[in-house]
């Protein structure tokens, strides 16, 4: 007897939805999950919500609500929380620590008040401008949403979904989030547990979560994208791509592609032991599936080449505190194949028992591509200058040990490209004011409206009022001239 | 009596004991090969064949593997694969009159015919010369039978292909077509095109040889392709539809019998692995392939290749006793950069 598909829903508008005259399958990791197919009714509800009902709400009761909504994450008896660590286990095959783990960051991060006003504060310039015109030199400035987000995820993160949608909520847009099935979960859940706080809050009802498969809509859900004022498009080259293709001058879209990360080590000015700790958590947090994820580590001063043998002890450790998914029959070939590569390329390796990692000593080389699942390449140098050729736009992060390395070297690494550096064992962690990739995302959700001051405003150099038609007959403007 | 007519005991007892005189020779004659033994020898001790250590297919793009001096090599035969830097597989004289004795033995399972009451018709451009090693395999097996490479300058008049088939089918002769799956199927496409069918009956064979994708990465099914080809040249049986298998590191074609079962020739010891510890896999389960090939001489053909696939030994449908194998996939591998690697694993 065929075991019947599990279910998951959509969200409209807030709205739980499980039965559309048509379903679809998703493949997930280890089964398939049934869904429905997106219809006519729900993309015209979805686009014929109000913006105003979440565009008028003072910042400080979006930020309350996610409080409330985080101090519901917070409890480990949360219903909600232990479906979703429920089903992150059984059906993508994360560990259940990991998945604790995200569901503790889900709660951090809706719990973080403060922060969420530094960060707007950060990239904004001030948490009030979002609710009020602000005073900005000879104008009064203020953010206004764009109106209607539409987030592709790539699932690969659940907090980065999860960053994307708060982003686009605390800047009072409309959200619609087309998740991934790498992640089918992560958006559902939180877009569910608005819900149980108030599901006729204009947040909860601002909030909808749909898919499709990637690349591929019909004519109804491609209305939806269509209908969007931004798009947030997460994900790897080809989805890079398709968002290209929806960019226009009315309809802003921010790219999140496809980004790497590097460490760099002295180990004359720290400890192998905590610098091997430091890049283990970089490598293993979140699988070395991130952005922000290390996959090749430049060690200076490795006078007692104890540095990869030290790593390889960190990464045992890291997999009994984050035990990484079961590895794949593919996975665990390319780590073998790159394994014996390394040994005919006379590299020394370091393999676990189980496949959950590796580490490869060797030359840099930008033609060896890193089949992530733990991979780490330790690259000896003997001068700093020694990883000039090997810094690009494609990386994301650098973390350092020592932190003092950072006023050296963060000049020559924002000059190659790199927009993150961060101390080694802080990968994960954005801090407020940091900038993504290179850009503050909340700038890009919303509209700077200005309302300049009228002409009798007397300004800095001037003294006058602006009378440009008197200026005009009296032939006075070079009188203006500072 | 051919190789594949063998009891499977005497195969096995020829492939295991090929399989050490080939370790032994490239071992002794292969610096690099012996020094990778060595750091093999390092970390882990080996004692029979399947502890071997073996060299990814991928080690032929970066490292010169020759087991003899550089000037005994006629052919440097080249991959054709996809990721922009091929494979540089070095053949000297025995190595590769070894390949095509071995081809012309082989294509013995597909069929044999009288010189005269076949020919071979390329949906390639031909080429003995060329050093891309798909298209110099399949101008081996033009050199059996009269040939037609039908392409010219990457483009194939399909009418002038359905005149060349009609008439040697309407001759007398077996056409045997040859090229890779997305070639026959348009071939086979441009025919369903014409509302006409070719009526081939038991006079055709096609042989798919090369990847089942197609260039946008999307998979060619077998399945579909044999039934296109049975309706458009109302082909007699599905066994007129065979495949082969190769690879330009490898120095032998596999070459499917009527039982559509690619069987391994005992020169070469073949084991689908496990992934991480390198054991061999039992009977029919999915493993990562490998290949011990004593043909090659002037090169160590010590393989771990990134196919994945299994292996049967025994009685084939066929009425042969044998070994045999079944490429299942390539291993998926992932993009250069990260953040990408998930989301496309279900093809989301």
């Amino acid at each position: 007897m065929a075991m019947p598909n599990v279910h998951i829903p959509l969200v409209v508008n807030g709205r739980r939805i499980d039965n559309l005259p048509r379903q679809r399958d998703i493949t997930v990791e280890r089964g398939s999950l049934r869904t429905p197919c997106l219809d006519e009714e729900s993309v015209t509800d979805i686009l014929s919500h109000q913006l105003d009902a979440v565009a008028k709400l003072p910042l400080h009761e979006i930020i309350s609500f996610l409080y409330n909504v985080g101090q519901n994450w917070k409890a480990a008896d949360y219903p909600r929380r232990r479906l979703y660590i429920r089903d992150c286990v059984k059906w993508l095959g994360c560990s259940e620590r990991v998945a604790e783990l995200d569901a503790n960051w889900l709660a951090m991060t809706l719990c973080s008040q403060a922060a969420i006003y530094d960060i707007v504060r950060a990239e904004l310039g001030s948490h009030h401008i979002l609710d009020m015109w602000i005073p900005q030199e000879e104008c009064e400035v203020k953010a206004f949403p764009r109106g209607r987000s539409f987030h592709s995820l790539s699932g690969n993160i659940p907090l980065a979904g999860v960053a994307s949608i708060l982003r686009a909520l605390v800047t009072k847009n409309q959200v619609i989030v087309k998740s991934s099935s790498s992640d089918p979960f992560t958006p559902l859940a939180l877009a569910l547990s608005f819900q149980d706080i108030d599901a006729s809050h204009p947040v909860a009802r601002s909030v909808s979560v749909v898919s499709w498969q990637a690349g591929q809509e019909n004519e109804i859900e491609q209305r939806l994208i269509l209908g969007a004022d931004v798009i947030c498009a997460w994900g790897g080259q080809s989805a890079m791509e398709w968002a290209a293709k929806y960019s226009t001058n009315t309809r802003e879209v921010i790219f999140f592609g496809p980004k790497r990360s590097i460490s760099i080590i002295d180990c004359a000015g720290t400890a192998y032991e905590a610098a091997s700790r430091a890049v283990a958590h970089d490598v293993s947090f979140h699988d070395q599936q991130a952005c922000h994820s290390v996959q090749s580590v430049f060690v200076l001063n490795d006078t007692s080449g104890r540095f990869s043998e030290h790593l390889s002890k960190a990464l045992d450790l890291y997999a009994r505190l984050l035990p990484p998914p079961a590895r794949t029959l593919d996975e665990k070939a390319n780590s073998t194949l790159l394994r014996l590569d390394a040994l005919l390329s006379r590299n020394k390796s370091w393999i676990s028992p189980n496949g959950s990692w590796l580490v490869i000593e060797s030359e840099p080389s930008t033609s060896i591509q890193n089949p992530l699942n733990r991979t780490v390449f330790v690259h000896p140098i003997s001068e700093l200058e020694d990883i000039s050729p090997h810094l690009d736009s494609e990386i994301q992060t650098v973390a350092l040990l020592p932190w003092e390395l950072s006023y050296t070297l963060r000049d020559s690494l924002a000059a190659a490209g790199v927009s993150r550096v961060v101390e080694a064992g802080m990968t994960n962690i954005f801090r407020p004011g940091t900038a993504h990739d290179s850009i503050y995302p909340l700038q890009r959700l919303v509209r700077f409206v200005s309302c300049e001051f009228p002409h009798d405003y007397r300004f800095k150099s001037t003294n006058v009022k602006v009378d440009q038609t008197l200026f005009l007959e009296e032939n006075k403007f070079l009188e203006f001239v500072p | 009596m051919l190789w594949y007519d063998l009891p499977l005991k005497e195969q096995n007892a020829i492939a295991s004991d090929l399989a050490r005189r080939s370790f032994a020779l490239h071992l002794e004659a292969c610096l690099p090969y012996r020094r990778y033994v060595d750091e093999v020898r390092a970390t882990v001790g080996f004692d029979s064949i399947m502890e071997m250590p073996l060299i990814t297919t991928s080690a032929f793009k970066s490292v010169e593997l020759l087991s003899v001096g550089r000037e005994s090599i006629e052919k440097w035969c080249l991959s054709s694969g996809t990721s922009g830097n091929p494979s540089k597989v070095a053949r000297d004289r025995t190595t590769l009159s070894y390949l095509l004795s071995s081809t012309k033995v082989g294509a013995g399972l597909i069929g044999s015919w009288p010189e005269d009451d076949a020919v071979i018709v390329n949906l390639g451009s031909g080429g003995i010369e060329s050093t891309i090693w798909f298209q110099y395999v399949v101008s081996l097996i033009e050199l059996l039978y009269p040939s037609y490479a039908v392409e010219d300058n990457g483009s194939i008049e399909w009418c002038l292909v359905e005149s060349l088939v009609s008439d040697h089918i309407g001759s007398g002769k077996h056409v045997v077509m040859i090229g890779p799956p997305y070639r026959v199927v348009d071939w086979l496409t441009y025919i369903a095109g014409t509302n006409r069918r070719m009526q081939c009956g038991s006079r055709c064979t096609i042989v798919t040889a090369g990847g089942w994708k197609k260039f946008s990465g999307s998979q060619i099914d077998r399945g579909s392709l044999t039934s296109l080809a049975m309706t458009q040249l109302c082909l007699h049986s599905e066994a007129q539809v065979r495949d082969v298998f190769t690879q330009a590191e490898l120095n032998t074609v596999m070459f499917e019998c009527v039982g559509l079962e690619k069987h391994v020739p005992p020169w070469v010891f073949v084991a689908a692995r496990d992934p991480l510890t390198l054991t061999p896999c039992r009977d029919g389960e999915l493993g990562v392939m490998s290949y011990i090939d004593a043909s090659a001489e002037s090169y160590p053909c010590l393989l771990l290749t990134e196919d994945l696939g299994y292996v049967r030994r025994g009685r084939c449908s066929c009425g042969r006793d044998g070994v045999r194998l079944h490429i299942e996939r390539r291993l998926n591998s992932r993009p250069l950069a990260g953040c990408a690697v998930r989301m496309e694993r279900h093809g989301v």
